[in-house]
């Protein structure tokens, strides 16, 4: 394995125990100020179609202070997430230099007695960072992206 | 169909609303027939089938439909998504155009008006008669301000007379962008295990807000500075109210039902409404609730776009309406943890299985044009619903 | 969603739920032809400008015949298109 291999591998790695641990600062720690988190859904770009998360850091941060509130009730209590990392390769570099990262993911939840498995493709772009590499942009395409959703306001 | 309980016995007159009407699979179906069978139900916005040969699937309560608009004629018609043969869905795609549909069992042909238009290897029939065996179009279809309903029954209200005092806010929500509006930003999916009516009474209930989107103020106070007094105006600002529209329609007014909502997000409509049966306006959202069974529901949330804005515009509509709504938004899901799955859980007991639907009873007032005004936080709108509901399941309405 | 489309060397492919096409322009004749080709069963046609022409005074109630799967590709005397 390449030592940038290993160091993405490492990243996605440890993101996932972070969201698992609900470590979400450590988590938020992670991604860049000029971030993205998307889930799509459908066929469209974000431009022109809803998607089911479209986040800059503001939006990120956001979520972050609300599921730390105590509050948000669809999340408490918590789901538990196990983040299974699979299939991790490089792909090339963006024009900015960064790291691009595809892994398939199946990230198993519990939460009100009921099981749900989201099963996702998904791609990572990180930047080269004097800390190390963090994540300026991932995109999680679900599997059943397009069918009826539950809940889904835990972080993938 | 007849059902072992009178709907009448359901609601009391001081407005005790009696559990099994969330839970009953007797009632859900004679719902089926009752209301879905005879209401005018939305089915589709015309920009959504915009050009001849364009079509939609959807529901019309519990059935799937295709919605339509003719190659030749350019008439939207509604037709039950059923081969006629051996009874499979002949449209798969959300929408598409064509103006022939064949179905994948055995190839039979139908021209998108509905018309059988051929058979493969049809010398095995010999008296078949196919003028008969066109797919099933539900006999009336009309639009009122770009929003196209549909109704199974033959006769009844006409649409315009349907909608009653709903119209005036129909008319605002075309209104919103400068040009007009369009759904083309796809719609969120989501699916809850409860009935569809919680899903209708939560979107025009305001009393709520504070306790369930506690989170969301939150946030909203950490991007402004402060916590927007979404609370007090709601209990104290006369300009926002809850109006029975009458027919089981019902809206909350944020201010001047024109510009009103100034406290809202971006994108947001100046109220929320709701057009019987399963039809909301809401956030920069319309609403369709479809029901599956007495205890599941799928929900679609199409965010509204302003024609003649420009994509920055929109785009910003559409990441202010992704915070709140959707399965992953910061305030809809509290609405289905609280308001439905939770309700649903409760409804388990069924030891004293009334719940109290009578809030600011005494206070409401009619209006001279007949309709119903009450505060903000009071059950103005979950009463109006409920009259509609009585009335189409054949009870009176004394209360 | 099975509908799309998209333009390759030349070709325009198309497809909806019902049916996949190529379009292409034919050269190999005197004068340019449009072939169509169903993609899913390789059978294919070229029509000639006045053809093409004459298309457009139909409407599509009249292009049902064609349509007509008992009078085209399914009827009993004909079998199945492979």
């Amino acid at each position: 394995m390449s030592a940038d291999l290993a160091a993405a591998y490492d990243l996605l790695v440890r993101e996932g125990e972070l969201l698992d641990d609900r470590r979400l600062q450590d988590w938020l720690a992670l991604y860049t100020d000029d971030c993205v988190y998307h889930v799509p859904q459908g066929t469209g770009d974000e431009i022109h179609h809803v998607q089911i998360a479209y986040d800059d850091k503001r939006r990120l941060s956001e979520r972050v202070l609300r599921l730390e509130s105590g509050f948000a009730y669809s999340q408490e209590p918590r789901s538990i997430t196990v983040h299974v990392i699979g299939s991790v390769r490089l792909d090339g570099e963006t024009e900015a230099g960064d790291l691009v990262v595809r892994s398939s993911q199946l990230i198993a939840e519990v939460r009100r007695g009921i099981q749900s498995d989201y099963a996702a493709r998904v791609t990572h772009h990180l930047a080269r960072t004097p800390d190390g590499l963090r994540i300026r942009r991932k995109v999680i395409r679900l599997a059943n992206a397009d069918v009826p959703l539950g809940n889904l306001t835990f972080l993938l | 169909m007849s059902l072992t309980v009178d709907p009448g016995t359901l609601i009391t007159e001081d407005w005790r609303l009696h559990g099994s009407v969330y839970t009953d699979p007797e009632i859900f179906a004679a719902e089926r027939e009752r209301i879905f069978g005879k209401c005018w139900l939305y089915v589709a916005h015309e920009s959504e089938v915009r050009e001849p040969g364009d079509y939609k699937t959807t529901f019309a309560g519990t059935q799937p439909v295709i919605v339509a608009r003719g190659s030749d004629d350019g008439e939207v018609r509604v037709l039950i998504n059923r081969c006629r043969h051996r009874g499979a869905t002949v449209c798969q795609d959300e929408k598409g155009s064509a103006n022939f549909f064949r179905c994948a069992y055995h190839g039979w042909t139908y021209r998108n008006n509905g018309d059988l238009r051929g058979i493969t290897y049809d010398d095995a029939y010999t008296t078949l008669d196919r003028s008969k065996l066109g797919l099933v179009r539900l006999p009336r279809v009309d639009s009122y301000a770009g929003f196209i309903f549909a109704s199974f029954a033959e006769e009844g209200p006409s649409l315009d007379e349907y909608l009653g005092h709903a119209k005036r806010y129909l008319d605002i929500i075309a209104r919103q962008g400068p040009e007009g509006i369009r759904l083309s930003a796809g719609a969120h999916n989501l699916t809850y295990e409860g009935n569809w009516k919680l899903q209708v009474e939560n979107t025009i209930d305001n009393y709520h807000f504070g306790f369930v989107h506690r989170s969301f103020m939150e946030v909203l106070a950490e991007r402004i500075g402060q916590a927007p007094p979404i609370m007090k105006k709601i209990l104290h600002d006369p300009t926002w109210r809850t109006i029975d529209l009458g027919n089981g329609h019902a809206v909350h007014e944020f201010g001047d039902p024109e510009t009103g909502n100034n406290q809202g997000q971006l994108g947001d409509l100046p109220f929320n409404l709701i057009v019987f049966p399963n039809l909301c306006f809401v956030g920069a959202q319309l609403r369709h609730v479809l029901p599956k069974r007495a205890n599941k529901t799928v929900v679609r949330l199409y965010p509204i776009m302003h024609e003649g804005e420009s994509d920055e515009q929109n785009a910003a509509i559409l990441r202010t309406h992704e915070g709140f709504y959707g399965p992953a938004g910061m305030g809809g899901p509290d609405d289905i943890e609280i308001a439905f799955d939770r309700v649903t859980d409760g409804m388990e007991a069924t030891e004293d299985d009334w719940l109290v639907l009578s809030r600011g009873l005494e206070r409401e007032r009619r209006a001279e044009d007949g309709t119903i005004v009450g505060h903000a936080a009071d059950e103005v709108p979950q009463r109006a619903f409920y009259r509609g509901w009585l009335a189409a399941m054949g009870a009176e309405v004394n209360r | 969603m099975s509908s799309f489309h998209r333009v390759e060397d030349g070709t325009l492919y198309l497809a909806s739920e019902f049916a996949s096409v190529s379009v292409a322009i034919d050269t190999t004749g005197n004068g340019p032809r449009l072939r169509i080709t169903n993609q899913q069963n390789g059978a294919a046609i070229l029509l000639d400008p006045l053809e093409l022409a004459s298309l457009t005074w139909l409407d599509h109630e009249r292009l049902g015949p064609f349509l007509d799967p008992s009078q085209t590709g399914w009827s009993s005397n004909q079998g199945a298109p492979e």
